[in-house]
């Protein structure tokens, strides 16, 4: 018997039987649709990791002084032990990471801000996004021009609605003039630095603010891109001036930090798709169930099919084909409420959850559920196969 | 399969068939070595009192069940011993089979129950195969009628449509009339004594001699055994 005619066989069946035929697949809606959204969440993750990665243009390291044993307490960067390290053929630049916090004084009153000082290149390596007037340049450098760059909404707070850029600034005991204006940079994870909303160049930080040079404690390291190697034991030689401290000093690389987020993330995804698993064998044992039904329902029809000349293979096939028939429906719906669901849930709340449906894991949904309906299946359409045609006919 | 020279006109031939069921403790001998010959083109009935094995014999005749023991031949060809599946090819082609309650599927119309067997045998042009057969039993305005919306006669009119849709060798019919008036019945038997007329074998169980009588041939079973064979030797109508 052609395959077109046990399709239309099923598709009469199953038509027939329309809330029976939902009800049995409900199993397996559900547990496609938990799957979708699992894969979902777990591809928002690795994308959002890998934008965050490529939003810095360099390799960042940042340098923590570890605890000192002899003095038991933090130990400080040594400058010029940073100055070496700046000289490493594959860094681009060493510097302390300084933070400063005070009042910062517009038109309309003060706010209570972090500045933090920068290299001129530091807006380009974070990506952070221009608004307005210029960037640093070296000869702000050189000069430790007491100029600031101004975050947007630090901007609108200080000044209102008048323009910001050529202003003067009060923060801490200097003025500034703010010569540029910057957005907070729409990178979903921000490796662990802090956005700060006031810019200084560095060296003019360091001067105005004296005494704070290492406040922070750490210090950053921009390695080159095209470094392939591990920049790591170089760096704690350079800083350290003598291998046997090394120790002085931690490293803390954001690729191993993603990768050990990584790592976490994946063991989180494979429980989440552990249970997704279950619940699609329950959607299987659900769909069996109703085969069994819909079998024993359907004895007097299977033995007269039998007795007209059906074989066992064209009755098994018209029952495997009705059940991927369905579970293939099962398998589109639960992909369409698993898409709802990722749709939908920004605006229950779910908004800082990122989620990303990729048209694999849709397919292979869909060729799951169609295998767990064959698998489930198979036993009834095994046994409605093997009825024999006379004792059918007499069952009612 | 094996061939025998048997003589080519017989369309089924059984040799010492035995039916024994076993139910619990008891063991019963619907048939008890039954040999019997059915030529082609003959009707045929089979006469006999309730349980003396007439449906026993019509399953085994149709390939819808398998002898304890003896040998079932159609035309010549050994059927006893087939697989499931060579059984369902010779029952789908050569075999034709009407049931007392009719047995058509209810959800199907008249149509698409006589395709059945067609599209079984992957018979391309099915649908208008079976519409012809329709209109050849009297029911050529009834096609997309439900059996629900048909009446009983129209009813086995469409079941025998539906038997005689491969062209098969032989025709059985257990009881055909047994759920119709008398009326509706005679109809019925009038379209058997019309396709036994074109050259049809047909096999009639019946425990009404009066029905028995529009056969050639009555075989009288008693007991599981043949009893009485009147006109076995005449040979088929037109055919
Ligand atoms: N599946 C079965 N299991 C056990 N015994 C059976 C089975 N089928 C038939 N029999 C027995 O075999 C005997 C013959 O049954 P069969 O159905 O052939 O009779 P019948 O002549 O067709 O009767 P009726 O005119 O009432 O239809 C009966 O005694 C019956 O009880
Ligand atoms: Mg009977």
């Amino acid at each position: 018997m052609r395959l077109r005619e046990c399709a239309r066989i099923a598709r009469k069946n199953l038509s027939a039987n329309k809330t029976r035929s939902l009800l049995s697949v409900l199993g397996l809606i559900i547990g496609i649709a938990s799957s979708t959204v699992v894969a979902a969440i777990s591809n928002g993750l690795r994308l959002a990791v890998l934008e965050s990665l490529s939003s810095l243009g360099t390799n960042v390291l940042t340098i923590y002084p570890n605890v000192d044993p002899s003095r038991n307490r933090v130990g400080v960067i040594d400058l010029e032990g940073l100055a070496r390290v700046s000289r490493l053929p594959f860094v681009e630049a060493a510097f302390p990471l300084l933070t400063f916090s005070a009042e910062a004084r517009g038109d309309l009153g003060g706010v209570q801000v972090n500045a933090v000082g920068v290299l001129p290149r530091y807006l380009e390596v974070y990506r952070i996004p221009f608004v307005g007037g210029r960037s640093f340049v070296d000869q702000d450098v050189r000069l430790r021009s007491r100029v600031c760059l101004l975050n947007q909404d630090l901007a609108r707070r200080l000044y209102g609605t008048s323009d910001p850029l050529g202003r003067l600034l009060r923060f801490g005991k200097s003025l500034y003039t703010v010569v540029g204006l910057v957005r907070e940079p729409n990178v979903p994870l921000s490796l662990g630095r802090q956005v700060e909303s006031l810019y200084i160049p560095l060296d003019t930080l360091r001067r105005q603010e004296e005494g704070l040079n290492t406040s922070n404690g750490g210090a950053e390291v921009w390695v080159r891109k095209d470094y392939a190697g591990d920049p790591k034991d170089d760096i704690l030689s350079a800083i350290s001036g003598d291998p046997s401290k090394k120790s002085a000093y931690l490293i803390v690389d954001p690729k191993a930090l993603i990768d050990e987020a990584q790592k976490t993330s994946r063991k989180l995804e494979l429980s989440m798709l552990a249970l997704a698993g279950i619940s699609l064998i329950v959607g299987g044992v659900g769909i069996m169930n109703v085969m069994l039904i819909s079998v024993a329902e359907r004895t007097r029809e299977v033995g007269l099919r039998k007795a007209v000349g059906a074989t066992p293979r064209d009755i098994l096939t018209q029952f495997l084909i009705e059940v991927m028939a369905l579970s293939a429906v099962g398998g589109c719906g639960g992909v369409v409420l698993g898409g709802a669901v990722v749709r939908l849930a920004p605006e229950f709340g779910a908004g800082d959850v990122p989620m990303a449906v990729m048209p694999s894991a849709v397919c292979c949904a869909v060729a799951f559920s169609v295998l767990v309906g064959v698998v489930f299946g198979l036993y009834p359409a095994y046994k409605a196969a093997a009825l024999s045609p006379l004792e059918a006919l007499r069952y009612d | 399969m094996s061939f025998l020279p048997a003589d080519a006109s017989a369309v089924m031939e059984l040799r010492d068939v035995t039916k024994v069921f076993v139910a619990g403790d008891s063991r019963i001998s619907a048939l008890d070595r039954v040999s019997l010959r059915v030529e082609r083109g003959q009707f045929v009935a089979i006469l006999g009192r309730s349980g003396s094995g007439k449906s026993t014999l019509l399953s085994i005749l149709g390939c819808l069940d398998s002898p304890t023991s003896g040998e079932v031949f159609l035309s010549g060809i050994k059927v006893s011993g087939m697989s499931e599946s060579e059984l369902a090819r010779v029952r789908n082609r050569r075999i034709g089979f009407v049931f007392q309650n009719f047995q058509l599927l209810p959800y199907y119309d008249a149509l698409a129950n006589v395709e059945m067997p067609l599209l079984y045998a992957d018979v391309v042009d099915a649908p208008a195969r079976a519409a012809r057969l329709l209109r050849k039993v009297g029911l050529g305005d009834r096609m997309r009628h439900l059996p629900s919306q048909l009446s009983g006669g129209q009813r086995q009119r469409a079941a025998i449509a539906r038997a005689l849709a491969n062209d098969p060798q032989l025709l059985l019919a257990d009881e055909p009339t047994g759920n119709l008036d008398t009326r509706t019945g005679q109809e019925v038997m009038g379209l058997f004594r019309e396709l036994h007329a074109s050259g049809s074998t047909i096999v009639l169980v019946t425990h009404d001699p009066q029905i028995a009588a529009a056969a050639q041939r009555v075989i009288t079973l008693s007991d599981g055994a043949v009893v009485g064979d009147r006109g076995a030797l005449g040979a088929g109508g037109s055919a």
